[in-house]
């Protein structure tokens, strides 16, 4: 089969639309993901309490981050659920190759995380409601009570990235774990033999704590795109160029 | 500690293995299609969210106004110097030490009792110039903060009265105050400077006390059984 470029384009926007349709069921379990994040954290994310004879004080935090944390994890389970071989079999049934099936995919992935990033952002007001609605005859702060719009459109923006991020690297993983079995055994071995050697010999994990603060503390809005976009490149580039080493074993 | 920190690691990654499988099994079901409409309802549940929480009259969110650095201080050092204040007779002088009650009882009896309920509070006592007969009772207050957020005016002075031979004070149950918070998404937080350690760090809260501080008729005896009770000049 010969593909030129331009047709290349228009078979990955086949699959797109094709993946988009067949695989919608991944956006209600992430409904289904968002809502079991919002229940768990119903009681407040967060709190503390003191008191005196004369006054007994008690703070609850609430804000989306369960959430947010929770559709990362779907992010990633959707990535890896994408490099199966039952998944990759129904690509066959197209007019496809390799490039097509990962570009598509990359594509699907994008648009999920986009979803996620933004519902998830978005569900800062339904844990505002029923934090509102489930208290009694609580006080509250009305400090980050409403979500500035500039506030919102960050949030969506970074979720987003942080989702993609966080897909990649499933996208990646998955696709090492297909080319060989051997992966899933060694991978949670290095990650966590390293956690639980480090933290024995060091007091923390500073290896995984390094490569998380590459990310989360950078307070750079424009250096973290940066250093996001980069890393996803890198992560899918490789995905692909795994998945066409095992093309060549099959 | 460690094996602590240890076992809660452990804990979490158990239940993060046990959730992830819980996911695969989610994603793995079948591919059929899905009503799309469900997406389209959630988005405007979540959209429907941000409409009510920007009704939600926050006119009702009184404890809002944040205590600057100075009334912190302030607040401390009343904490710190209200037992001796009372002591030299400076309790009027000290700023953040306030009145939050008075009492005038005529008592014509030679010996009284001091009986408290509930907890003990802090009694301090001087001895009038002339037998007057009256006994004279003042509660004070100094600053309560709770998170930065000033809360005296929540604090309720006693009950004092008097029964037969016996001054009872009886102390407020203390008063409880439920605030929620909201914080900004740490997505939000990264890149907004103010970040929730320096949120959770600067968070101050200062216990204010309080005293009663009792002028008696110049011969008159207190019994406090169940409290030391300062009486000023005496031992």
């Amino acid at each position: 089969m010969f593909l030129t470029e331009t047709n290349l384009l228009q078979v990955v926007k086949n699959q797109y639309y094709y993946k988009l349709r067949a695989y919608s069921s991944l956006f209600f379990n992430m409904i289904v993901v968002q809502i079991v994040a919002l229940l768990f954290s119903a009681g407040g994310v967060g709190g503390s309490s003191v008191g005196s004879n004369y006054l007994q004080y008690t703070v609850k935090r609430f804000s989306a981050d369960p959430i947010i944390i929770f559709t990362l994890m779907w992010a990633f389970i959707v990535a890896t659920y994408f490099t199966t071989k039952a998944y990759r079999n129904v690509d066959f049934t197209f007019v496809s190759n390799r490039l097509s099936s990962n570009f598509s995919n990359i594509a699907f992935l994008v648009t999920a995380s986009i979803a996620g990033g933004v519902t998830a952002s978005m569900a800062g007001y339904l844990v505002r409601v029923v934090a509102y609605l489930s208290a009694d005859t609580q006080i509250f702060a009305s400090q980050n009570f409403l979500i500035l719009p500039q506030d919102l459109f960050l949030g969506m923006f970074v979720a987003t990235l942080y989702a993609i991020l966080v897909s990649a690297l499933g996208y990646f993983i998955g696709m090492l774990v297909q080319l060989h079995r051997f992966f899933v055994i060694i991978l949670p071995t290095l990650v966590f033999g390293t956690i639980i050697l480090e933290a024995r010999l060091e007091g923390e994990p500073t290896t995984i704590l390094n490569i998380l603060n590459f990310y989360i503390t950078e307070s750079s809005l424009l250096i973290f795109a940066v250093k996001v976009i980069v890393t996803i490149i890198i992560l899918f580039g490789t995905g692909i160029i795994v998945s066409n080493r095992m093309e060549v074993r099959h | 500690m460690a094996v602590l920190n240890l076992l809660a690691g452990l804990l979490s990654i158990t239940i993060l293995i046990g959730l992830v499988f819980f996911l695969r099994n989610l994603a793995g079901t079948r591919h059929n299609r899905r009503p799309r409409w469900f997406l389209g309802a959630y988005i405007a549940v979540l959209v429907l969210s941000a409409v009510i929480v920007y009704m939600i009259p926050t006119e009702n969110f009184q404890y809002q106004q944040v205590v600057t650095p100075e009334e912190l201080k302030k607040a401390e050092q009343a904490s710190r110097e209200l037992y001796d204040a009372a002591g030299e007779g400076r309790l009027n002088q000290v700023e953040g030490i306030y009145v939050n009650g008075q009492w005038s009882f005529e008592y014509a009896g030679d010996r009284l009792k001091i009986a408290d309920v509930n907890h003990t509070p802090w009694v301090m006592a001087e001895r009038k110039q002339s037998d007057d007969g009256v006994v004279e009772v003042v509660s004070y207050l100094t600053t309560t903060i709770m998170d930065n957020i000033n809360f005296t005016n929540k604090v309720e002075p006693p009950e004092v009265f008097l029964e037969g031979n016996k001054l009872v004070i009886n102390t407020a149950d203390s008063y409880e105050i439920k605030v929620i918070r909201f914080n900004k998404d740490f997505t939000i937080n990264q890149f907004s400077g103010d970040n929730i350690d320096k949120e959770k760090y600067s968070s101050h809260s200062v216990m204010g006390h309080q005293l009663l501080y009792l002028r008696i008729p110049k011969s008159l005896q207190l019994d406090s059984p169940n409290f030391d009770l300062q009486i000023i000049g005496e031992e």
